[in-house]
């Protein structure tokens, strides 16, 4: 009984023939192919990986080059893919104080044990285009002391420093038996727990949550943020199985992470602390961590005593918009027909005006 | 996995994912017009395309079903097509543009112009389910509002249009009362199908995707579009006539014929437009 | 998951014959006699179910519970039914009958303490249980006047089976609304749904 619709069918295959050569380009041009996307446009990978929030370096190429290098496109494509994937188990935390760091910065030290690491930045480039780049090229090898991990130093993170004198406020394990919210599974609700915000923000778009960050430093819910460190590496994930006594190690995964060192609050009992915001990505994503932790910030206004006023630390706006799947998407259905309801308007606004008219004339008459 | 040719699962959602959304329409359903939260899944089409609406479908649909998916009341926009061709692939089930042939139908923007029956299922594409969130942002808020039936400002608002405009200035989604209860969005439909959602016989479902929210109006159950003594609620009507069918009693979408602003309308609801046509040919011939 | 692997296998009758489709069927026919009260629904997919699980109830239990639900079993079910029920759901079960999403109870002569159930809050009224409720027979008959959504007018039913203290809790869980418990009579393969919207007659039966 299948009862086909020729038009529409058609258009839709036709469309989909046009986007497949457009995304192609010109047959004389060497097609790309995974791994040099992998390789030669890795922060696009990691972003991709990030708010498509499943770490798999191999299929973001793909996305990437289906996408034809939109990468909102990209994002929707493989958080499309993971949303099908049976969940085997779940990792415990990962613990980034046992990075492989290969990029670990502090800007509230001058020196920290295990050092600052400059590792690959653009930090210190002139952004000048490199023509040189125009055809390829070999590479100069990095000096082999550089390109080491320094894992074989310890690395305490900045906030264990502080924190040893109490500086920092600490960071108490919550209650590990009772349930996380698990924003993949369950749909939001307010006030959200900090796990909930943390997962949002992860997923969220990086220029939503870059533009908020920044609205943070200029007064719009300022929290004095001092980046007190920025690491980057190679961490260890691990499960724990039921029949085991110990956990096991499944792979590794390259990620980035922020923590963020704010403002002191202190009372007449409490002596001052500086606060945290947090900020955690997969790959090497500064940008995406240094915002997310602003905004983690901003968001604990209330935990915290600080009476939220601007958009930055409204919870319902900022995790209601964060993602870029909604936000896409809703932005661009107004493409789909609205014809119904622009007829209903139009037979309004109409019946509307001749109405208008026929109390003017009156009046006139009158 | 059932017969289907795509290596997904039958109708592409997971069985955990459809026990859930199956858990919240029920409750959905004891709760008319009351939206039910729900875990939404990324699906294969953009938000905004009928995400809602498809996990829905996705969630009751089985190989005895017969399905019908219109959008702006055709069968043959591009996303119906796209929506139907993708549970023909998922679900393996037969597609119809017939509406008395279909034992679901999944709308966007309109409720169909023949009568629903018993049995039959009315799926609706959401996409902003709270219909008090115009009047305010903050879903905390409009939560609270639902709990204690605080509905003053949306009458408020209605009376402010009479105020302005001499008249309620809304002309689709626009705002019902589900069994004296809730008060509820019947997504952007417009108001002309309003009256068709009180006492229906079918089971109307609506999904919203994006906002994450399922609610239900169960057949036979008191739909009322919010109105006034001195208001009382009105539907579009249109001078002209269908010009395909003749119809003078069905909702018309109006065709720019040329750069002069000629017009004519024709009946948004194409398989209503198609019977009415086939029988006057047949009329014709006899 | 492990503890499945703990339960005696071979002694377990099996589930569905088509998880996938045996369940989606019941669904909609469990979707029919919710949204249509005072209907009684056939269920025709019936798994085998041990002891004094019936058919239509264990075709119910396998439909809607899983690792999301917990359960609370009236001690028949969880005498015998309870290796069953985990190992094909994975519901968790709970002795405390207000943490319960759903409630199995096995003799409707024998009602656990309906005051003790969860009911949802103002705000999220959805958090009400659902009760499933054997009993010995189902009729469309003089007994009982229903009304509500889902109801053309009224519909008579007439119950046997079912303890007298039921149809004042579920007048008064009327009263509640939108709070509430929902209810799901079974007898056999056959179900009738009772959701929270449900009004009895006032002297009736």
């Amino acid at each position: 009984m299948y009862v086909s619709v020729k038009g529409g069918e058609r258009a839709i295959a036709a469309a989909h023939k046009l986007l497949a050569e457009e995304r192609r380009g010109d047959p004389e041009v060497p097609e790309l192919t995974l791994p040099q996307i992998e390789q030669q446009l890795s922060l696009a990978v990691t972003r991709v990986m990030s708010e498509g929030a499943l770490y798999d370096p191999e299929l973001a190429a793909l996305a990437i080059k289906q996408a034809r290098g939109d990468l909102v496109e990209a994002i929707f494509l493989l958080r499309a893919y993971r949303t099908t994937l049976p969940r085997f188990a779940t990792s415990l935390p990962i613990d980034t104080g046992r990075m492989d760091v290969r990029r670990r910065v502090s800007a509230t030290f001058k020196d920290i044990p295990g050092g600052q690491v400059l590792g690959p930045t653009f930090d210190y480039t002139h952004r000048l285009l490199d023509f040189d780049l125009a055809e390829p090229k070999p590479v100069a090898a990095p000096d082999a002391e550089e390109s080491e991990p320094q894992a074989a130093q310890p690395m305490p993170s900045v906030a264990a420093i502080l924190g040893q004198e109490g500086l920092l406020e600490p960071e108490e394990p919550g209650d590990e038996s009772a349930p996380l919210t698990d924003l993949t599974r369950e749909p939001l609700s307010f006030p959200a727990g900090r796990e909930a915000r943390l997962q949002a923000l992860a997923r969220g778009d990086e220029g939503f949550l870059l533009s908020l960050g920044y609205s943070t430093q200029r007064g719009y819910g300022r929290n004095h943020p001092f980046a007190g460190e920025i690491r980057m590496g190679d961490v260890t994930v691990e499960i724990q199985p039921e029949e085991l006594p110990f956990p096991i190690g499944i792979g590794e995964i390259e990620v980035t992470e922020c923590q963020m060192v704010n403002s002191f609050k202190g009372s007449k009992t409490k002596p001052p602390q500086f606060t945290r915001g947090y900020g955690l990505t997969f790959g090497h994503g500064e940008r995406k961590a240094m915002s997310m932790a602003l905004v983690d910030r901003a968001l604990r206004c209330r935990e915290l005593g600080e009476e939220p006023s601007s958009p930055a630390q409204d919870e319902e706006f900022v995790l209601y918009h964060c993602d870029s799947l909604e936000a896409s998407g809703f932005v661009q259905h107004l493409k789909l027909p609205h014809y119904v309801d622009f007829q209903s308007e139009l037979v309004m606004v109409r019946e509307m005006r001749e109405r208008a008219a026929a109390a003017r004339k009156a009046e006139a008459a009158e | 996995m059932s017969g289907t040719e795509t290596g997904y699962n039958y109708a592409y959602l997971d069985e955990q994912t459809k026990r859930m959304l199956r858990r919240v329409i029920l409750k959905a359903v004891a709760i008319p017009g009351y939206q039910v939260p729900f875990g939404n899944r990324e699906m294969p089409m953009p938000h905004g395309w009928g995400t809602g609406g498809i996990q829905v479908t996705a969630s009751i649909i089985g190989p005895d079903d017969v399905l019908k998916v219109i959008d702006q009341g055709a069968d043959d926009t591009t996303n119906a097509v796209s929506i139907r061709s993708f549970f023909a692939k998922t679900a393996g089930v037969a597609t119809t543009t017939r509406t008395e042939e279909a034992t679901i139908v999944q709308t966007r923007h309109r409720i169909p112009e023949k009568p629903l029956k018993e049995g039959q299922i009315l799926v609706y594409q959401v996409p902003i389910p709270e219909p008090l969130r115009w009047l305010e942002p903050r879903e905390t808020e409009t939560r609270k509002m639902h709990a204690l039936s605080e509905y003053g400002i949306m009458h408020v608002r209605l009376y402010e249009d009479i105020a302005t405009h001499g008249r309620i200035a809304t002309s689709y989604d626009y705002p019902v009362q589900v069994n004296e209860r809730y008060i509820m969005r019947p997504s952007p439909i417009p108001k002309f199908d309003n009256p068709k959602m009180d006492m229906n016989p079918a089971l109307q479902l609506f999904g919203a995707g994006r906002e994450k929210r399922i609610y239900a109006v169960p057949p036979y159950t008191k739909v009322k579009s919010l109105d006034f003594d001195d208001h009382p609620f009105e539907v579009q009507r249109w001078d002209e006539s269908c010009a395909l069918c003749g119809a003078t009693d069905s909702f018309l979408d109006e065709i720019v014929t040329s750069d002069r602003g000629d017009r004519m309308f024709v009946c948004s609801d194409s398989d209503y437009c198609g019977d009415r046509q086939a029988a006057r040919r047949k009329e014709a011939a006899e | 998951m492990n503890q499945q692997t703990r339960i005696g296998l071979q002694n377990l009758a099996p589930g569905f014959k088509d998880p996938q489709l045996d369940s989606q069927r019941v669904f909609r026919q469990v979707l029919q006699a919710m949204a249509r009260p005072g209907h009684i629904v056939a269920i025709d997919r019936l798994p085998e179910a041990p002891g004094p699980l019936g058919g239509g109830t264990a075709a119910l239990a396998l439909t809607l519970l899983d690792l999301d639900t917990p359960v609370w079993l009236s001690p028949e079910v969880r005498d015998t039914a309870s290796d069953y029920l985990s190992f094909h759901t994975g519901a968790p079960l709970t002795a405390e009958l207000g943490a319960a999403a759903f409630v199995l109870v096995a003799d409707g002569n024998k009602l656990p303490d309906l005051s003790q159930l969860a009911l949802g809050d103002a705000e999220y009224p959805e958090r009400g249980a659902t009760i499933i409720v054997q009993v010995e027979r189902l009729r469309i008959a003089p007994g009982r006047r229903l009304r509500g959504p889902g109801i053309l007018g009224h519909v008579d039913i007439s119950v046997d089976g079912l303890a007298e203290e039921f149809w004042p809790a579920l007048h008064a869980n009327r009263q509640r609304f939108p709070l509430g418990f929902d209810t799901l009579l079974v007898a056999g393969d056959l179900v009738l749904g009772l959701p929270r919207t449900i009004m009895l007659d006032p002297g009736e039966g």
